[in-house]
C-alpha cells in the first residue's frame, strides 16, 4: 500500500528525517513510536504531501507522491488526521464533517456525500445526535471522533493518524483505539503515530521505532513489546532494575 | 511444506524493502550500541545514512572472526547484559570462544528459523525428531530443539547418549526424524547393521544433517543405509546458528533466510564480490538480531549463489552447498580445528618441535579419526627409551585433546621428517575423508 524510501525531509533547511524507509501493507495497522521531537510527526506531514521532502521516494499504491499535490493525494486515497485534531470550532459538527469531503463537491456526488455521512454516523452515533451542534463545544473524545469522521469522508482507503490519543482520558483513548481497529476491520490501512506505545501496541500489526529522525528497529507488536529498549524507553519498564 | 509463506514467499520488491528497512535499523544500532562497528565505520569514513539500498553494502566494512576474539567475550553486544538471555560460544580457535548472547526475541526468530529448515524438509507435528547433536555452548542441539517443538513434532533430545541407547529410542520410540551430523548418520547406520537391526524395525524417513560438510556420495549412503531422505542445511553460531539456509523437498541448493540474513559472495583475495554462479567466500549481514549484530560477517565458507528461482514457491536466493574453506579449518565431527590450536599447545611442550602433521581419516561406520603427526626434537635425549616416549606422546594426546575438545591420537615422528631442508613446512593436513 505505502512504501517509503530513504525519505529526508525537514523545515527550512533543517533536517528532520534522515533517511526513512518503511512500509505499510493493505489491510495493516502499523505504529510508530518515539520520543518527542523524534520526527513522527514531520513522516506524516512528508507522505501526505504538506512537507515537500528533500530527497527519497513515497509511494502510494505504486503512484510517486514525491509531486502531487494535497488534493492529488487526498485522490488517491490518503487521509491525515492531524495531531490536535484542528477542527473549526466554531462550525457544527455536519459543517466540519462537510469540509472532509471538500475535494468531490461538485455536481452530481452529492448522493455520495450523503453516503459517507451515514456511514460516518453509523460508526460515531455521537456525532450524528450533535451534528447541529458547534465543534468546540464537544468533548475530547468526541472532537477526535469528529476528527476521524472529517478523514473518512474523504472515502481514503489509507488513513495515517497522528497522536490519536493526545490528551484523552484513558478510557476514552481505549474507545478511539477500538474505533481505529474497527476501521482496519472495513477495510481500511492504516499509519499510526503514537506516543502512547503499551496502547498502540495492542492494536498494530506491526510497528517502528524512530529515534532522532531515523527508524531504529521494526518488528511485530509482540516483538517490539518484548524488546528491551522498547520496553525501557516507551513502556516505562525495568527502571528499578537498571538503578540496582 | 513451507512453514511461513508469508514471509518465506516474499515478491522480491516486498523482501527488497524489507531488507533495507531492517538493514538501516540495524546499521543504526551497530553504530550507536557497539563500540567495534562506531569505530569501524568512523576509520573507513563510512555514513551509514548513504546506505539507500541493499547494494550499498558494498560501502561498509567487513567483519572477521579476529574482529570477534579480540572483543571476547562482550564487546560486540548492542544491548545491556541484562537483556541478554543465553549465551552460546563457538568452540574456540585460541583458546577464547567467540561469545554470542541472544535476547528473548532472538531466541523466538531463530526458533522459527529452524521451524522454517526442519517444515521444508517434510518434518511435522505427526513427527519424532530425534535430536543426536550435543547440547551444549554450540548452536545445533538447542536450536534444533526449540525448532522442532515449534512446529509441534515430538521431541527427544538424546544429545551425546550412547550409540546402543540411540538405537533403542530409535526403533521403541519411532523415531522418524533423525537430527544431527553426517558423520553421525554413518556411524549409526553401521552399528545398526552391527547389532542386526534391519531397517524395517525402524520408522525413520527423513535426516536433516549439518554442522559439517557432506558429498553428494556420502549423502546417497546416508540414504540408502538408512533408508531416509537426507536434507543439509547451513548455519554458524556467529549468525544465530542453524537456521540460516536450508534445502527444500526440491533439493537443489540451500534457500536463504533473506529476511533476516544478507547473503554476499566475495573473492576472498580481493574482496569484490563475485558473480552469480561463481564460487568465492560466503558474508552474511544480519538483519533482526538484537543481541549481537553483525555486518558483513566474512565466513571463511566456499560456496556460490544458484541462480534462477526455485520450483518450490520460495522466492529466496539460493547457495550452493559448501564446497570448502578460505582457511585451514577443518571440521570433525562438528568441532571446528584449527592446526594454529595444535601448534600453540605444540610449543609450549619441550621434547617436541612445532612441525606437526594432521591426518585425517573416515571409518567405515562414518566416525572420524584424527591423528596428529609431531615431531621429535633432535636434542631429546631418550629417544631411546620407550617409557619416556610415551609419557611425552600421551601428555601431549591429552594436553591436544583438552584444547580442541575431542579424541585424538598422537604419534611421534623422527627430527626433520615434516619440515624440509628450507625450513619450510610440508602440508600440514592430510583429508582422507572424502576419498
Amino acid at each position: 500500500m505505502l512504501r517509503v524510501r530513504n525519505l529526508v525531509s525537514g523545515y527550512g533547511g533543517r533536517r528532520v528525517l534522515k533517511g526513512i524507509s518503511m512500509h505499510v501493507d493493505k489491510g495493516e495497522i502499523v505504529a510508530i513510536i518515539g520520543a518527542n521531537g523524534a520526527g513522527k510527526t514531520t513522516l506524516l506531514k512528508s507522505i501526505a504531501g504538506i512537507l515537500k521532502p528533500e530527497d527519497g521516494e513515497v509511494l502510494l499504491c505504486g503512484s510517486d507522491m514525491k509531486n502531487k499535490k494535497s488534493d492529488e493525494i487526498i485522490g488517491l486515497g490518503c487521509a491525515l488526521v492531524p495531531e490536535g485534531r484542528e477542527l473549526f470550532p466554531f462550525m457544527t459538527v455536519r459543517e466540519n464533517l462537510n469540509l472532509g469531503s471538500y475535494s468531490r463537491q461538485k455536481k452530481g456526488k452529492r448522493a455520495e456525500i450523503q453516503e459517507n455521512f451515514d456511514s460516518v454516523y453509523a460508526l460515531f452515533p455521537r456525532l450524528k445526535e450533535r451534528q447541529g451542534q458547534f465543534a468546540g463545544s464537544l468533548s475530547g473524545g468526541e472532537q477526535q471522533m469528529l476528527a476521524i469522521g472529517r478523514a473518512l469522508m474523504g472515502e481514503p482507503s489509507f488513513v495515517m493518524f497522528d497522536e490519536p490519543s493526545m490528551g484523552l482520558a484513558p478510557l476514552v483513548i481505549k474507545d478511539i483505539l477500538l474505533n481505529i481497529a474497527l476501521l482496519r476491520e472495513r477495510g481500511k490501512t492504516i499509519l499510526v503515530v503514537e506516543q502512547n506505545a503499551r496502547a498502540i501496541l495492542k492494536i498494530a500489526d506491526r510497528g517502528y521505532v524512530m529515534e532522532s529522525g531515523s527508524l531504529i528497529l521494526s518488528g511485530t507488536s509482540a516483538e517490539l513489546l518484548e524488546n528491551a529498549d522498547v520496553q525501557r524507553a516507551y513502556l516505562g519498564k525495568e527502571y528499578s532494575s537498571i538503578a540496582e | 511444506m513451507i512453514y511461513d509463506p508469508a514471509n518465506e514467499c516474499l515478491s522480491r520488491a516486498n523482501l527488497e524493502q524489507l531488507q533495507i528497512e531492517r538493514l538501516q535499523a540495524t546499521l543504526f544500532r551497530a553504530r550507536q550500541n557497539v563500540g567495534f562497528y562506531r569505530k569501524a565505520l568512523a576509520a573507513e569514513n563510512v555514513e551509514i545514512e548513504s546506505v539507500r539500498s541493499v547494494a550499498d553494502l558494498r560501502k561498509l566494512p567487513f567483519t572477521t572472526k579476529e574482529d570477534l576474539i579480540q572483543n571476547y567475550p562482550y564487546g560486540m553486544f548492542a544491548l545491556p547484559l541484562h537483556d541478554v538471555v543465553r549465551l552460546h560460544s563457538t568452540s574456540g580457535t585460541t583458546g577464547k570462544p567467540i561469545v554470542v548472547g541472544y535476547t528473548h526475541n532472538d531466541i523466538q526468530i531463530w526458533t522459527q528459523l529452524v521451524a522454517r529448515v526442519l517444515s521444508a524438509a517434510g518434518v511435522s507435528n505427526r513427527d519424532f525428531a530425534q535430536i543426536s547433536f550435543h547440547y551444549g555452548q554450540t548452536t545445533a542441539g538447542m536450536g534444533f530443539h526449540y525448532g522442532a517443538e515449534r512446529i509441534g513434532a515430538s521431541v527427544i533430545p538424546l544429545s551425546g547418549e550412547s550409540i546402543g541407547r540411540q538405537i533403542m529410542v530409535m526403533r521403541d520410540y519411532r523415531t522418524s526424524a533423525l537430527i544431527g551430523t553426517p558423520s553421525y548418520a554413518m556411524h549409526l547406520s553401521c552399528a545398526l547393521k552391527e547389532q542386526n537391526v534391519p531397517l524395517s524395525e525402524l520408522a525413520l524417513r527423513v535426516g536433516i544433517f549439518g554442522a559439517e560438510s557432506w558429498s553428494e556420495k556420502m549423502r546417497s549412503e546416508i540414504e540408502k543405509n538408512l533408508g531416509i531422505k537426507a536434507f543439509d542445511n547451513y548455519g554458524m553460531t556467529e549468525l544465530i546458528g542453524p537456521g540460516v539456509s536450508f534445502e527444500c523437498e526440491k533439493r537443489n541448493g540451500l534457500h536463504v533466510n533473506e529476511d533476516h540474513f544478507l547473503i554476499e559472495v566475495i573473492d576472498p583475495v580481493t574482496l569484490d564480490p563475485v558473480g552469480i554462479g561463481t564460487e568465492g567466500e560466503l558474508v552474511f549481514t544480519t538483519l533482526t538480531r538484537e543481541a549481537c549484530p553483525l555486518v558483513r560477517y566474512r565466513t571463511g565458507d566456499l560456496a556460490s549463489i544458484i541462480p534462477g528461482t526455485c520450483e518450490c514457491g520460495r522466492t529466496s536466493v539460493r547457495m550452493s552447498r559448501l564446497s570448502g574453506r578460505t582457511d585451514d579449518m577443518i571440521i570433525v565431527d562438528g568441532t571446528n580445528i584449527f592446526p594454529a590450536q595444535i601448534e600453540q599447545v605444540i610449543l609450549g611442550i619441550e621434547g617436541v618441535r612445532p612441525y606437526f602433521r594432521i591426518v585425517l581419516d573416515r571409518l567405515d561406520d562414518g566416525t572420524d579419526t584424527i591423528v596428529v603427526q609431531v615431531e621429535a626434537s633432535p636434542d631429546f635425549p631418550s629417544l631411546d627409551r620407550l617409557g619416556q616416549v610415551e609419557k611425552l606422546r600421551s601428555g601431549l594426546e591429552s594436553r591436544l585433546g583438552e584444547a580442541l575438545g575431542l579424541k585424538l591420537t598422537v604419534s611421534l615422528v623422527e627430527p626433520k621428517t615434516l619440515n624440509s631442508p628450507d625450513g619450510k613446512k610440508y602440508r600440514c593436513i592430510v583429508d582422507n575423508r572424502s576419498k
